[in-house]
């Protein structure tokens, strides 16, 4: 494709060069830093895979790794979609090799950082809550096995060598397996507040105490299996929690890939050295290949070229910068090489602006507090008051201290939050793998109970409603005859019309491109070639020298999305092209709209880009309400403002300039081409092309949140008969296993109904 | 009752069993790619990943 020419980089700055450039030296070492490497010389390196969703695609990159030279080990993980390349150090592997071999055989890759500090943490707490698990379903399966011979009637010594079993087994369990809610229930006290595991830890706790105490006493009840059925129960739900958050967080810490570490430093005698870009200060002059995200805030002293600022304003069309503009870090610099002084790096940045403007938004935004916690706020006082009631209540009535006592326990054992502890974990967890299925990625459970409230969605244009890429729309005069000259030239250019008319003609419509030779491009006008000998030109109307051909309407010059080229055949007279673009609308942006409609939710089109392409959208896609040239700031306060007046937004955006927007939201969607800033603030992460699973992610929400609140339903229901039974002094321990089973059991199974719900859905 | 002193302790000796498989299998990451796991069966070569 491109051929490698390091000839570009002895041509000074501003002089136009040849464009072919060695694709090595547009991303340079990007992979090198994301190398793990451990101290027996074994080197690994991770790639998040956005489309990797069968068996078949695990088989294909693993088959096709197997024969890779010097690779120690290739493995496809299907749940978090990541592939781990291992290979010792001295194998000569390139991160780049693995990389564009990945992107051959079709597949979206992204390198991640292995062994992240936070994802380890993670890992551990999960395995120490599968531990937890472990033990406790050991122990619970035991004791049960004793306590069910207890209840079919054994006695005397049997009974009582039975229950000193049980405690041995329970004791020690519930004491490993219990930590986890000891320890935030602790945490919870001393922070002056009531979490669900309060009631669960002194419910656990006191069940325990009484048992021994009844076993020490050669009583008739203990409750050890009911302290550890609870405790089981309560685990799973916590494992999937975390499971859960693990996976959204899989998406998410591959956000820190692709930073620029160092840049092309230019010293008073035009050398230029590789520098850490974490040591540059305003004053240094730094260079910029074609290609480049430029990293620093600075003038341009030297070189002119065509920079794309999708991503910092969301305009579609790269502006012309030469000598003297100032450019911005962040933006990519598209066809020329620049050099540019630095006036600003790091924490001064436009960039680091936006991304404090982004923090601020954070930190105004209310707390949100989940539906399980607001719950668990009413309930564990109400159930430590009837406990505590009960108590004085058989005391008043005469019953002894041991009596009262044991049946006040009773009451906190039989009302433990199940409903809370299990199934809203359950809920999430079954609403997250419907919603992985589906190609989105979720933060956590309270993104997921905030989308069900909302009722306004503001959508960015460029990237988001739009795909961000030009699209071949018209052709014009000579276009079947002058395209395949027109597309070879193409090739040799970033810009992004240039790619997408070489994409029309060489991927959709496979043509044989000519050769053409000495093409040189000249930032801000075009390309220029020499085709069968003669003189080809690509690129605008004047640069092209049209205007002795055709005389040009006035109005067809606004804001047009084209590409023209010229040809002056030897002897012969000039012929021409004219190919028109448009900023193609994403796959099922109609339909999604429709959708959102129906579900009565308003919407709003919020964009950084000119008013007339603004316009132009909005009208095909029907949303009344839109704003052109919308600063970062603008944005947000926008967003502020219609929450301020009791919205709930749901923001739908992909661009650098999202990122404040995206934070102050209620909650908020990206795409896996967004920047990073706009997906680390982000609560979704949409992994493919198309928006249309964001219509069926809103109603996943919304099933999701009904079946939460009918599980309080049932608990409620559940605690009305159970309760006054307890208080009463009837719950004996099989009355408290068979009651506490059979209501982890229900709400379970009516949050597994969310699989039913949407499946009926799918096939609708 | 006799029978008991033997029944206990295999009982108690199984249930650990089944613990110490779940640990060593929690330890060898088995449980790291449910997913994978589940779709890998459909793959019907016989050849090791490398």
């Amino acid at each position: 494709m491109l051929k490698t020419n390091a000839d570009h980089l002895l041509l000074g700055p501003g002089d136009t060069t040849d464009t072919s450039l060695d694709k090595s030296l547009i991303t340079k070492d990007e992979f090198s830093d994301l190398i793990h490497y451990d101290n027996n010389g074994v080197a690994s390196l991770e790639f998040i895979v956005a489309n990797l969703n069968c068996a078949g695609c695990m088989t294909k990159i693993e088959h096709h790794f197997g024969k890779f030279d010097g690779l120690r080990s290739v493995r496809v993980n299907l749940s978090e979609r990541l592939v781990r390349f291992v290979w010792p150090e001295d194998a000569g592997i390139s991160g780049r090799e693995l990389f564009e071999q990945l992107e051959q055989l079709g597949f979206q890759a992204r390198p991640v950082l292995v062994g992240e500090t936070t994802e380890d943490a993670s890992i551990t707490e999960l395995h120490s809550l599968l531990w937890a698990l472990g033990v406790a379903g050991f122990a619970a399966a035991n004791v049960m096995l004793l306590s069910v011979s207890v209840w079919s009637g054994a006695e005397g010594t049997t009974r009582e060598l039975f229950h000193w079993l049980s405690a041995l087994i329970a004791l020690p369990a519930i004491a490993f397996a219990g930590r986890p809610f000891f320890r935030s229930a602790i945490q919870a006290l001393k922070a002056g507040q009531l979490n669900m595991d309060v009631p669960i830890s002194l419910a656990v706790i006191l069940a325990a105490g009484l048992s021994l105490y009844e076993t020490i006493q050669l009583g008739e009840h203990a409750f050890f299996d009911a302290a550890l059925t609870l405790l089981f129960f309560l685990l799973i739900g916590r494992t999937l929690d975390q499971m859960m958050r693990r996976r959204a967080f899989a998406g998410v810490r591959s956000l820190l890939a692709f930073k620029t570490e160092q840049v092309m430093l230019i010293d008073e005698h035009n050398n230029k050295t590789p520098f850490p870009l974490k040591d540059v200060k305003p004053g240094m002059s730094v260079f910029i290949h074609p290609g480049e995200t430029i990293p620093v805030d600075g003038t341009i002293s030297d070189g002119s070229s065509d920079v794309d600022w999708s991503l910092l304003n969301g305009e579609s069309i790269p502006q012309t910068k030469s000598s003297g503009d100032e450019v911005f870090s962040g933006l990519i610099n598209l066809t020329g090489p620049l050099s540019i002084r630095v006036t600003a790096v790091g924490e001064q940045t436009l960039l680091s602006d936006i991304i404090r403007l982004m923090e601020s938004a954070n930190e105004r935004a209310p707390r949100y507090r989940q539906l399980a916690d607001r719950a668990a706020a009413l309930y564990a006082p109400l159930v430590h008051l009837a406990a505590l009631l009960t108590f004085l209540g058989w005391m008043f009535a005469g019953a002894n201290f041991e009596s009262a006592l044991y049946i006040a326990i009773s009451v906190l054992i039989i009302t433990c939050p199940c409903a809370l502890g299990l199934a809203v974990p359950v809920v999430q967890v079954v609403a997250s793998s419907v919603a992985h299925s589906m190609g989105i990625l979720m933060k956590d459970g309270q993104a997921l109970e905030k989308l069900s409230e909302v009722d306004t969605v503001v959508f960015d244009k460029t990237g988001t409603l739009t795909t961000g890429s030009p699209l071949l729309k018209e052709q014009k005069y000579d276009a079947h005859f002058l395209l395949p000259v027109a597309a070879a030239l193409a090739e040799n250019s970033l810009h992004p019309l240039s790619k997408a008319l070489f994409k029309f003609a060489k991927e959709e419509n496979q043509l044989a491109l000519p050769a053409v030779a000495d093409v040189k491009e000249f930032p801000g006008s075009g390309l220029r070639g020499k085709w069968a000998g003669s003189e080809v030109r690509l690129g605008s109307f004047e640069w092209c020298g049209i205007e002795n051909l055709l005389k040009r309407e006035h109005s067809q010059q606004t804001d047009e999305l084209e590409l023209w080229v010229s040809y002056q055949p030897e002897g012969g007279s000039m012929v021409c092209a004219q190919f028109i673009f448009e900023d193609a609308i994403r796959p099922g942006v109609e339909t999604l709209l429709q959708e959102l409609r129906k579900q009565k939710l308003c919407l709003y089109l919020l964009s950084g880009d000119r008013s007339t392409p603004v316009m132009r959208i909005s009208d095909k896609l029907g949303i009344e309400n839109y704003r052109a040239e919308m600063k970062p700031d603008q944005k947000c306060q926008f967003i502020e403002r219609l929450e301020g007046t009791g919205h709930k937004v749901l923001m739908v955006g992909d661009g650098i300039n999202d990122g404040p927007s995206l934070s102050a939201a209620y909650v908020s969607l990206s795409l896996s081409s967004a920047s990073d800033v706009a997906q680390v603030s982000a609560d979704f992460v949409l992994m493919r092309e198309s928006l249309l699973p964001l219509a069926r992610l809103i109603k996943l929400a919304r099933s999701a949140r009904l079946l939460i609140s009918q599980n309080f339903g049932i608990a409620v229901v559940y605690n009305l008969i159970a309760v006054p039974v307890a208080v009463a002094g009837f719950v004996t321990p099989i009355v408290a296993a068979i009651a506490m089973s059979l209501s982890s059991i229900l709400v379970t199974l009516n949050a597994l109904r969310l699989h039913l719900l949407n499946r009926n859905d799918k096939m609708r | 009752m006799s029978h008991l002193l033997f029944l206990i302790p295999v009982a108690l000796l199984l249930g650990g069993l089944g613990l110490l498989g779940f640990l060593w299998a929690l330890k060898n990451n088995q449980f790291e790619d449910l997913d994978g796991a589940a779709n890998r069966i459909l793959t019907d070569d016989e050849d090791q990943p490398l």
